[in-house]
């Protein structure tokens, strides 16, 4: 009962996610021009999060400036590749009632927790990201 | 299991869990086989008010939800900048009940 509530809850939190996503994405697409800083913590502490520039990141990879992307933030390539899989798979499982979604989760997850070649490098990454991000401002 | 043994052990980690289900973890424990206490006692249960504590100071980051083995959701929270602040104050409410859960779960585990 407890399994059944949680994976609700990952489609109802993926779902809200990935709604977000693809409507912030499409209207700064055709909105160019200054993005607003939303990030509630850059607002709070002064220095920018993990995650700080990802939407002028993914901008760049969507006109196909991968150097710029780089620059900007490199979680925005994860971020592009979670942007492709997870709303189709999301939406499939909506129309046909099926739970192809929550397989792809466990299996991602259990990969990441399990092997370390996989979580340490990542955590490096984005550690060294944020350094990086922190430095630059 | 001895009913003495079981109460210590809801007496010094009933915090970890919902206190509606203490009873029945306790009816569960008298069942259990005595061999299953070594097990119980090295189970590795996340403390609520400690995962509040980093929900509140690092829940942007999606901290909270990597300490209680929410990989994935964590993955969200960090790349979504704790879903715009949003969903990291909302975690601030919910996360003693998810830790709850996945400590019950992982109770749950030794009776399997």
């Amino acid at each position: 009962m407890i399994i059944q509530k949680q994976q609700k809850a990952i489609y109802r939190t993926f779902g809200i996610l990935s709604l977000v996503a693809v409507v912030w994405v499409t209207w700064n697409l055709h909105v160019s021009g200054n993005t607003p800083a939303v990030c509630l913590f850059r607002h709070v502490t002064g220095i920018p999060c993990p995650s700080c520039g990802m939407t002028h990141s993914i901008m760049a990879i969507f006109q196909f400036q991968f150097n710029e992307a780089l620059q900007q933030n490199i979680l925005g390539f994860a971020a592009v590749l979670l942007l492709i899989i997870v709303p189709p798979l999301l939406l499939v499982d909506y129309i046909l009632n099926k739970t192809y979604f929550i397989s792809v989760y466990n299996w991602g997850e259990n990969q990441i927790k399990k092997r370390l070649f996989i979580s340490v490098p990542l955590t490096l990454v984005v550690v060294v990201n944020w350094m990086v991000l922190i430095f630059r401002s | 299991m001895d009913a003495q043994k079981v109460d210590m052990y809801l007496m010094a980690n009933g915090k970890f869990f919902e206190g509606a289900a203490i009873p029945m973890i306790r009816e569960n424990l008298l069942k259990a086989d005595e061999s299953k206490f070594v097990t119980l006692q090295t189970l590795n249960l996340k403390d609520p008010t400690t995962i509040l504590i980093v929900s509140v100071l690092a829940g942007s980051m999606g901290i909270d939800r990597f300490l209680i083995g929410d990989t994935g959701l964590g993955i969200g929270k960090l790349l979504t900048c704790g879903g715009l602040g949003i969903w990291a104050i909302v975690d601030w409410f919910m996360i003693q009940g998810r830790t709850k859960e996945v400590n019950m779960q992982k109770l749950n585990m030794i009776f399997i």
